[in-house]
Order: structure tokens, then sequence, then C-alpha cells
């Protein structure tokens, strides 16, 4: 007898006016027992088995697992390298002292930059005014101090028309600084 | 946990089984999905009283119990542990979809009778009334509170016993025998009314 069966047994003896109700519940048990639900048929199992499969062995292959961990590990070091590359041409670009090559250096003892897009492969399509002493514009790597130009150091000469989106734009007074401003932005809402 | 390097055997305990399902052995998880679907899908028809309903809970309690067994960590029987995750599911599930009446949605009420042409006419008219009965049986549970519901298929259909539904609801025998004791009287009102016993 199982020691759920014992307790179950000690209970009742001091309730024995329970016996009747947990006759009544097994009565009742059996009676849903013997009226179970509609099996579902083979292929409806088998669909459940394979959506089962699918799901388990795309969460818990060891292999993937440890592929998704070095997947990881492996973007998060791009993601360092990539910060220190964006940040450190301040700190790295003078020459190194000393007639050794570390590792990374070229042959004019500067850091290599690390590659992150070429000039062709970036378009600012808009940015803050504020942001604008932020925005670092020449080939890398920058060496020496960086001097920003004024707003009276530039000097617009022509505004011509994108031969990509065939947009034109003009130049604007912003709050701080000149801005230029795309025909597309400075269009007047188109009458319904 | 044991650790078998050779094909799992039908004949291995649940625990040699989720061994071998660690080890990535399918014929594991084929073996335990053929034990104890059927309980947990009765747990499951139960407690939504509609078929792909409780197909979908059975899939979701099984993919649970088995990407969590960590959780699991033995303190209970495999099938306990699977047939708290279905039956949460359930709930879950239902309280999403809200507990379909099997009976005034079910397009064709005794589709799951056998093709009537190979019974004959006795067989063919104790199958409707166990199909009326059963019907009668989901309507009656729809009277209880979703925790007595719960305990009641647990017991009826998943057959734990008390400690285990206790394991299963975080509660205590005690708590669990009470509802068991309010879900039957329940229950016995509601059929006896409709004369169903």
């Amino acid at each position: 007898m199982s020691a759920d069966r014992e307790s179950l047994e000690a209970w009742l003896r001091e309730h024995p006016e329970a016996r009747d109700d947990l006759a009544d519940l097994l009565r009742l048990r059996e009676l849903y027992q013997s009226a179970c639900p509609p099996e579902p048929d083979e292929a409806a199992w088998n669909a459940v088995r394979l959506h089962l499969g699918e799901a388990l062995g795309r969460g818990r292959s060891p292999r993937r697992w440890w592929a998704l961990a070095a997947g990881t590990a492996a973007a998060a070091l791009l993601a360092v390298l990539l910060m220190r590359s964006a940040w450190s041409p301040f700190r790295l670009s003078p020459p190194l002292q000393g007639g050794g090559k570390a590792e990374g250096e070229t042959v004019q003892g500067v850091k290599r930059p690390f590659p992150v897009a070429e000039p062709e492969d970036v378009t600012i399509v808009s940015m803050d005014a504020r942001d604008v002493a932020a925005l670092v514009v020449g080939e890398p790597p920058v060496g020496g101090d960086l001097q920003f130009a004024r707003p009276e150091d530039i000097r617009v000469i022509r505004c011509e028309r994108c031969p990509h989106s065939g947009r034109s734009a003009r130049l604007e007074q912003g709050d701080e600084v000149l801005m230029f401003v795309t025909a597309a932005a400075i269009a007047p809402p188109e009458d319904d | 946990m044991a650790t078998l390097t050779a094909p799992c055997p039908h004949s291995a305990s649940d625990e040699q089984l989720l061994a071998c399902f660690a080890a990535g052995h399918r014929q594991a998880l084929d073996e335990l999905f053929r034990r104890y679907r059927q309980p947990a899908y009765r747990v499951a028809y139960r407690l939504l009283g509609h078929e792909a309903d409780a197909l979908d809970a059975v899939q979701e309690g099984f993919i649970k119990a088995l990407t969590h067994l960590h959780s699991f960590q033995g303190r209970s029987s495999f099938k306990t542990w699977l047939l708290r995750v279905v039956s949460n599911a359930a709930l879950d599930l239902g309280r999403q979809r809200h507990r379909r009446d099997a009976v005034s949605l079910d397009a064709s009420p005794h589709k799951d009778l056998p093709d009537a042409r190979l019974l004959t006419a006795d067989e063919t008219g104790r199958q409707l009334e166990r199909d009326d009965l059963r019907r009668q049986l989901d309507r009656a549970l729809d009277c209880l509170s979703e925790v007595q519901r719960q305990t009641f298929v647990l017991f009826a259909d998943g057959g734990l016993s008390y400690r285990e539904i206790a394991e299963v609801m975080h509660t205590s025998v005690g708590t669990v025998m009470s509802r068991l004791f309010y879900a039957r009287r329940k229950l016995r009102n509601y059929l006896n009314e409709r004369g169903s016993l």
C-alpha cells in the first residue's frame, strides 16, 4: 500500500462520514473515464509529433547551441572592435615611438584603421544641427588635432539637383547653422 | 540523470528516456510522446472542449516540458510534470480563445463515431448514448471554477493522485481534497438535475 493510500485510509478512519463522499468521487471518476474524449486520428498525432520534433530540434541541438554561442561571441568581439576603430583614431593616430612595428601597424607606424565603411557606403540623410560639431568628414586615419569648420567658413557656390533622386535642395538658415533642405521637405502640401 | 549511449529501448524508464532525449536520441522523444500523448490530450480536451485546441495545448505542453527540464529536476514523475505544463497551457489557451462549447460548435455532434455502416444497431445506440453522456459531462465541467476544473480533470482524466495534483498546483493535499469535494458536489448536482445519472 502506498504512503498516499495509507495516509488517506488513516484520514478516513478519523472522518468516517467522508467515506460516502470518496466513494461517490471515485464513481464520478469512473464515469468520466468511461466517456473519454474522442481520440484524434493518427494523421493529427503525426502532425503534432512532426511540429514537436522541429520545435525541439531547433532549440536543443548541442551543435546549434554552440554555433549560436560562438556567433554571439564573435558578434560581441566585432562590436568592440568597431567601437574601438570608430573612436580610437584620435588617440592612436600619432606615430608610435620606437623602431619596432606592433601588430596592426602600417609602415608609417600608424595604426591601420578598422574598415567600417567606405565613404561611398555612407549617405547622411539628415541630422540634427546640434550634432554637426560631432560630424567628422575626411579620409581616415585622421591625424593631429581636428579643426571644425565654422558656419562663416563655408560658402555655398552652387546647389545641384541630385542625379539619383532628382530632388533639388536649397540652403536655409537653421537655429545655429546653415542647413540644406531638400525640395521634398520644403514642397508645399498638395491640395486634395 | 543517467546517461545512455545505446539506443533507448521501448522498455526504458522515463528517466532513461529523458537522458536519451538530452543526448539527442530521436527515438526517446517518440517513445515519450507515445506514452503520454493520450493522458495529456484527455486533460487538455476536458479543459478546452475542442480537439484542435487540445492538440495545440498538447504540442505546446510537450515543447515547454522538454525545453524546461532543468525546472523539472526529477522531483516528481515526468507524467506529473508534463500534465502540469499541459494543463496550464490549456488554461492559458482557453483564456485566450474562451473555452469553446464542444457541443454547440461541433459541426457534427457525432463526428467521433465510427462509420455507422460498420456498426450494428445496438452498437450504434450505445455509441450515441456514450457520446451524449460525454457531452453532458463536458458541459457539467463548465459549472466548476477554473481551479476546481483543473483539479478534477487532473484527478479523473490525468489519473493523478492527491499528492501529485498538489505538486502540480503548488498547494496542499488538504486543499486538493477540498477542491475535489466541492467539484464532486457541483458535478453531481448538475448531472442529477439533468437526469444524466
